[in-house]
């Protein structure tokens, strides 16, 4: 009962006119992220944060933070539903989770069923969004109230497993993207020492005082090197895309779609709580198992819809699942909802499990009115989905520049200096060089994000042992957290020495 | 893999890890109501951070460059792109949002593709000036005003 007053207080919280709005506009720019090349949810969201804080700078400070989250929470989960939309018209996933999707969609659309390609995957998207929303309410706050009892020790061994998890699968190479990780968590001790007040590597600049902004860095890492690469590639020209025609599947086409949606919602949902997957990795997995349950394996690939339909309701089951981490344990599973804390944090709201005490009005905002934005992302992307086709024809070259000038002006709204533009440009330019050689951005970013929490967590936990570093290893649930930690990292290589190929999880 | 960018990132990395070990040094070990000083945890980052570049630069030594010729970059529309980026971000202050927002889309769109002046002239008027009048004048934000030249 405790949690039904809380979803109704929710309830009343997303239909204040402002939150209704805000979830339409959020859902609407995600969609957007989805269709347009060059910019993924990651660098989509981390862009319209200063957008968004500076719009809701008018409103009470909890206020604010649920009308800002409710907005950024809607572009991940949108740019889920419409990155398959790409993917199907013109064989270019919108984001990494729609990479599967080209297989099948694409030969759709060549069939000329490219209608009932995109219904079926907004079908999908939307019975998996509905599932992992619903698993959400039952089990992030029981799964707060385990956390709670966590003491120091346990919590700075689970955001470790959260950091290894992330940057186990975030690239092709294990040791870069760890090096990325702790060059993260360097750059997170810049600034003013919150604990003793001593200054740390500022030079004795009062600019560096509060540090690298997490925004900042975001926004040149993400968005402005996701536009670099795609200017140095020259992928700027406009391609032809399929004829999407009638939208509305046949009876058959939902006959067969109905199995792998279920069974995608249910496994994206399971892969998505575990930190580091993400939907990426879940759209993958269903893919293959579609394919191995499937009596007629070899129509995949050639347009068979089950191996549309389950990785589109697996990856938008996934990003639901990662909510639960993210709010109930405020350890990040992907890029995206990594940039989604640092909202959280930006407005003073602390994800984890004090999330459900301290801040009830955000949290279960934030969560009913996914319920609403599931619902008008249905409706934007079944019978609006050939307006959404056409921003595809927006060429790259009028595109490209605008989302250059939104980076510029974002940055500026929020940090009010130069030094700050200079920063994000810095960060813009060494997250395209190092990514365009396999030194993941993800990492760095998530270390600036966590690194302050982990610290704290370590100086807490060995103040309380004196000094002892071997409480991490003798309290039992710490000692398991690690445990899991290393094994992250160690089997990924240990299959790759034994010749396995790992997928790993390019979420940008 | 690109051997030498490899080799020169792991170099750098591990100058930066240098950097935070030799800089956690300075500051002081402890503080009140904690054993665990400020130091701690950046020292023990600087020295992960150099093992980890070492692991870096010792790959890339031992692997072959395998690094394809991936069709024509385009590095001079990249370079000339990036050169008006730092151009803008230098002038954004003293000449102001209108004016250095649209100079810069012109220039850019026309770096992007050398046609159409002046739709690109209308797209980059239309935003600069759209998104000056929202934020500054709606919601009372704060971007770099007009010069005060004289005539303004």
């Amino acid at each position: 009962m405790d949690t039904l007053h809380f979803l109704a207080l929710g309830f009343g919280e997303a239909l204040a006119w402002h939150n209704i709005l805000f979830c339409f506009f959020g859902v609407f720019c995600g969609t957007l992220v989805g269709v347009l090349p060059g910019i993924g949810p990651s660098s989509g969201v981390a862009l319209l944060i200063p957008i968004t804080a500076s719009v809701t700078g008018t409103l009470a400070p909890e206020q604010g933070a649920t009308s800002a989250i409710i907005m950024l929470a809607g572009v991940f989960y949108g740019a889920m539903y419409s990155g398959s939309t790409t993917s199907i018209l013109i064989n270019t996933p919108g984001e990494s989770a729609s990479v599967v999707t080209c297989l099948d969609g694409y030969q759709m659309a060549r069939q000329g069923r490219a209608g009932p390609a995109l219904a079926i995957a907004a079908i999908g998207s939307f019975v998996a969004g509905m599932f992992a929303l619903l698993m959400l309410i039952i089990v992030a706050k029981p799964l707060a109230e385990v956390a709670l009892r966590f003491g120091p020790p346990e919590y700075f061994s689970l955001v470790v497993l959260g950091l290894a998890a992330i940057t186990g699968l975030a690239g092709k190479s294990m040791p870069k993207a760890l090096i990325m990780l702790v060059a993260g968590l360097l750059i997170s001790t810049i600034g003013i020492d919150t604990v003793s007040g001593s200054a740390r590597f500022t030079f004795d600049i009062p600019l560096l005082y509060q540090g690298l902004e997490f925004i900042t860095i975001a926004v040149g890492m993400f968005a402005l090197g996701e536009v670099f690469t795609t200017i140095i590639k020259g992928d700027v020209a406009v391609q032809e895309f399929a004829k999407i025609g009638r939208i509305m599947p046949t009876m058959q086409d939902l006959r067969d779609s109905i199995l792998p949606i279920l069974r995608g919602s249910v496994m994206g949902f399971f892969i998505g709580v575990l930190p580091g997957a993400g939907p990426t990795l879940s759209s993958f997995i269903s893919y293959t198992m579609e394919k191995r349950l499937s009596s007629t394996p070899e129509r995949f690939g050639k347009g068979a819809i089950e191996g549309l339909a389950g990785p589109e309701s697996a990856n938008n089951a996934a990003a639901g699942g990662a909510m639960i981490p993210l709010l109930a344990l405020g350890i990040p599973s992907s890029a995206t909802t990594a940039v989604l804390m640092g909202a959280f944090i930006m407005y003073n709201v602390q994800p984890g499990p004090l999330l459900f005490e301290k801040h009830p009005a955000v949290v279960w905002g934030v969560i009913a009115s996914m319920f609403f934005g599931n619902v008008m992302l249905l409706v934007l992307n079944l019978p609006l989905v050939k307006m959404f086709a056409k921003m595809m024809e927006i060429p790259a070259k009028y595109l490209l520049p605008l989302i250059l000038a939104i980076c510029v002006f974002g940055i500026y709204a929020v940090q009010g200096n130069i030094f700050n533009l200079w920063v994000m440009l810095a960060f813009g330019v060494f997250g395209f060089l190092l990514g365009g050689n396999d030194f993941p951005a993800a990492p760095l970013v998530l270390g600036v994000i966590l690194g302050p929490m982990l610290e704290n967590n370590l100086r807490r936990a060995l103040t309380g042992s004196n000094g002892d570093y071997s409480i991490f290893v003798t309290r039992p649930v710490s000692a398991l957290l690690l445990t899991a930690a290393v094994l992250w990292i160690v089997v990924p290589l240990l299959l790759k020495r034994m010749g396995r190929r790992v997928i790993v999880n390019e979420d940008e | 893999m690109n051997k030498t960018f490899d080799t020169i990132a792991g170099c750098v990395f591990l100058v930066v890890g240098a950097f935070f070990v030799v800089g956690s040094l300075g500051i002081s070990k402890s503080s009140y109501g904690s054993t665990v000083g400020p130091n701690v945890f950046p020292f023990g980052l600087g020295v992960i951070l150099i093992l980890l570049s070492l692991i870096v630069i010792s790959q890339a030594r031992r692997s072959a460059d395998t690094r394809k010729e991936k069709g024509a970059h385009d590095y001079k529309r990249f370079s000339l792109l990036l050169l008006a980026t730092i151009v803008y971000v230098f002038v954004f202050e003293s000449v102001g949002y209108v004016i250095s927002t649209f100079l810069y889309l012109v220039i850019v769109f026309q770096v992007m593709e050398r046609r159409r002046l002046f739709l690109s002239i209308g797209i980059s008027a239309f935003f600069s000036c759209f998104v000056y009048t929202i934020y500054v004048i709606v919601f009372q934000g704060t971007l770099p005003p007009f010069p005060d030249w004289p005539g303004f």
